[in-house]
């Protein structure tokens, strides 16, 4: 065989390799074609229930909050010792592209901090979760307790030093969000009240949870809003309460600390099989635990009436 | 007979010859179409999407010359949710940022190169080449957060002095020019090196027999010679600075362009360019504010283009074509 003939053996029989190779390797990775929601024995009757435990058998798929991923993925992994045979798979994406994937069918669960969009009216949304938020400082600026309408002037460039509200003589860098995030919807429409204001050379944007908390531990007389299980970890931020309130479980679970919002879960029409049944064990005590561990809340340990309250910010 | 009969093993032998020629050919020019396919239904793809902005509330004039940006509302002082399309900032952003960094990147590079290629020793070479090769596949988030947790607090210390001890004075478009500086410098300085070694040693010799000193040699005779290519070194680098995105955006850390832009404080305080809110805002957005990022991909593409055809037309003037 001449060379280059030779060669372009070669290089068809390379070419082929890597199609079979990317045909055989996509079926792990679980996006893309329709899931096989196939549940086979489902026994007990408690199916619906939130926080039962039932056993059902098959595959599902779930994308969407990159917050609630670790929440999701430690509870879909003890649901998976404890039921052999269901497999779960647990994707990111951030909510939007969780809610367009459920949407589209390609997945069986959507995650998401936001609630749906109008447009997406086949939705059904299961509330699961409540995850905190917490307001930190940088260590040096000797604060642990802020009022709302201290807050309010931090974020609207009244306040520039924080002797001005209580602490040393450093002055304010804000860190926030970018406009398109949760977290900062969370925080203008359930502590600001409005938009934020502050602009100009004192004032970051960070992209996402991790980096606020760097930055603020990092920057002198830095504050910032984050959720708070990664903000516990990090030892370089102080957490500060809100109106005299800590944001504990107790706290948020009555209400009288306002910074937290609620986690969907949903799917395209009603849930069944090993969807509804992981959503129920969303809430069961085993998940509890874990959520406990990552600082979220189960719904049904809120008071119903905190629910109520806080739904019906406008 | 026998001629014959070795006449028709000749000519079969030249058939399959040709025949196998023609088929590999045939299958090199598949896969260049292939490219030229994939490359264009990008172009084609993201051209459709980003004109689509303009339909929805955006003006010509607001998106290039306005200086708020705000596809999805939620950032409206007002509260009322209004969109501002203004990518005025963003753009001058990213030129300042990328040009700057070009500007600094170029003699640092070709300089290096001379150097390798004329002046060093054997043994430097061996050892430093794969090292800038090593070097020219750092992950572009390892650099982002190396910026973000070395040289912002440096650039802070450095420009408390400009900036009356601003604490977020480390953010902003100087230490974006400094990590472009690291992004973009071992891959121009490779191919630099490699333009050199091209020139082929006659024009070496000629340039050494006409009695020019090494210094002359280099400057008036192999870096004219190998301009064309040095000229792609510097294109390549370009578009690698103007698409960087994860690096940048982590120690530019504004989400607005600042007040006072033509000013040195404007360097020196969290700032903006075109791919950090593309990084940071695409994957949240849907509808007409995803339409806004499409058309800033769009821009991208286009200023990349151009700064191409410019460098192009200047490296095609070489001395030796």
């Amino acid at each position: 065989m001449s060379n280059k003939s030779r060669y372009a053996l070669l290089f068809g029989v390379a070419l082929a390799i890597t199609m079979v190779i990317s045909a055989c390797g996509s079926t792990s990775s679980g996006g893309g074609s329709t899931p096989t929601a196939s549940s086979s024995t489902s026994t007990s009757s408690t199916l619906g229930t939130p926080g039962s435990y039932n056993c059902v058998q098959g595959s599902i798929t779930a994308s969407g909050s990159t917050a609630r991923a670790p929440l999701v993925k430690a509870v879909a992994q003890q649901y998976s010792t404890k039921c052999s045979g269901a497999t779960i798979t647990v994707n990111l994406g951030g909510s939007k592209t969780g809610l367009a994937n459920v949407e589209a069918g390609s997945v069986n669960i959507g995650n998401s901090d936001v609630p749906a969009g109008p447009t997406q009216t086949d939705l059904v949304d299961h509330q699961v979760a409540v995850v905190i938020f917490a307001i930190i400082v940088n260590k040096g600026a000797g604060v642990t307790n802020l009022t709302t309408a201290q807050l309010k002037g931090i974020y609207a460039g009244t306040y520039t030093n924080w002797n001005q509200v209580g602490g040393a003589n450093l002055p304010i860098v804000v860190v926030s969000r970018p406009a398109s995030s949760g977290t900062r919807a969370t925080f203008q429409k359930y502590i600001l009240g409005g938009p934020e204001k502050i602009s100009g050379p004192s004032s970051l944007t960070s992209d996402s949870t991790g980096t606020v908390i760097t930055e603020v531990a990092s920057t002198n007389g830095a504050i910032g809003y984050a959720a708070s299980g990664p903000a516990k970890a990090n030892s370089g931020v102080t957490i500060v309460s809100i109106d005299g309130n800590a944001p504990s479980s107790t706290n948020v679970q009555s209400n009288t600390y306002k910074f937290w919002n609620i986690e969907h879960m949903y799917t395209k029409g009603a849930a069944t099989g090993l969807s509804q049944a992981l959503i129920d064990y969303m809430q069961s005590s085993d998940a509890k635990t874990i959520a406990a561990q990552q600082d979220f809340i189960a719904l049904l340990d809120m008071q119903p009436a905190a629910i109520t309250a806080h739904n019906a910010v406008s | 007979m026998q001629v014959a009969e070795s006449t028709q093993q000749a000519t079969r032998h030249t058939r399959r010859a040709r025949i196998n020629n023609r088929v590999v050919s045939m299958v090199f020019f598949l896969c260049a179409l292939l490219l030229v396919i994939v490359i264009i239904s990008v172009i084609v793809f993201i051209a459709s999407k980003a004109f689509l902005v303009f339909s929805e509330g955006a003006t010509i004039k607001g998106f290039f010359f306005g200086t708020f940006w705000d596809p999805t509302g939620n950032a409206d002082p007002t509260g009322n949710g209004n969109p501002s399309y203004g990518a005025g900032g963003l753009i001058l952003g990213s030129i300042i940022t990328t040009v700057i960094a070009i500007l600094l990147v170029t003699p640092f590079a070709i300089g290096t190169a001379v150097f390798f290629t004329e002046a060093a020793p054997n043994w430097l070479v061996r050892i430093l080449q794969p090292l800038i090769e090593i070097f020219t596949g750092i992950p572009s988030v390892v650099v982002g957060f190396l910026g973000l947790l070395v040289i912002v607090p440096l650039m802070q210390k450095i420009s408390a002095p400009i900036t009356n001890n601003l604490p977020t004075g480390g953010f902003g478009w100087a230490s974006a020019i400094v990590v472009l500086f690291i992004m973009v410098l071992p891959t121009t300085l490779s191919i630099s090196i490699d333009a050199l070694r091209a020139v082929p040693g006659s024009v070496r010799e000629a340039s050494l027999a006409l009695g020019s000193t090494r210094w002359q040699m280099m400057s008036k005779a192999i870096i004219p010679a190998a301009s064309a290519r040095l000229g792609t070194a510097v294109v390549l680098g370009f578009t690698r600075a103007i698409g960087e995105t994860l690096a940048v955006a982590l120690v530019l850390g504004g989400s607005q362009i600042p007040d006072k832009i033509f000013t040195l404080q404007a360097f020196f305080q969290p700032n903006i360019n075109i791919t950090a809110p593309i990084a940071q805002d695409f994957g949240e957005t849907s509808g007409a504010a995803q339409n806004a990022y499409w058309t800033l991909a769009f821009v991208l593409l286009v200023i990349t283009f151009i700064f191409v055809s410019i460098s192009r037309l200047l490296a095609s003037r070489s001395v030796y074509k």
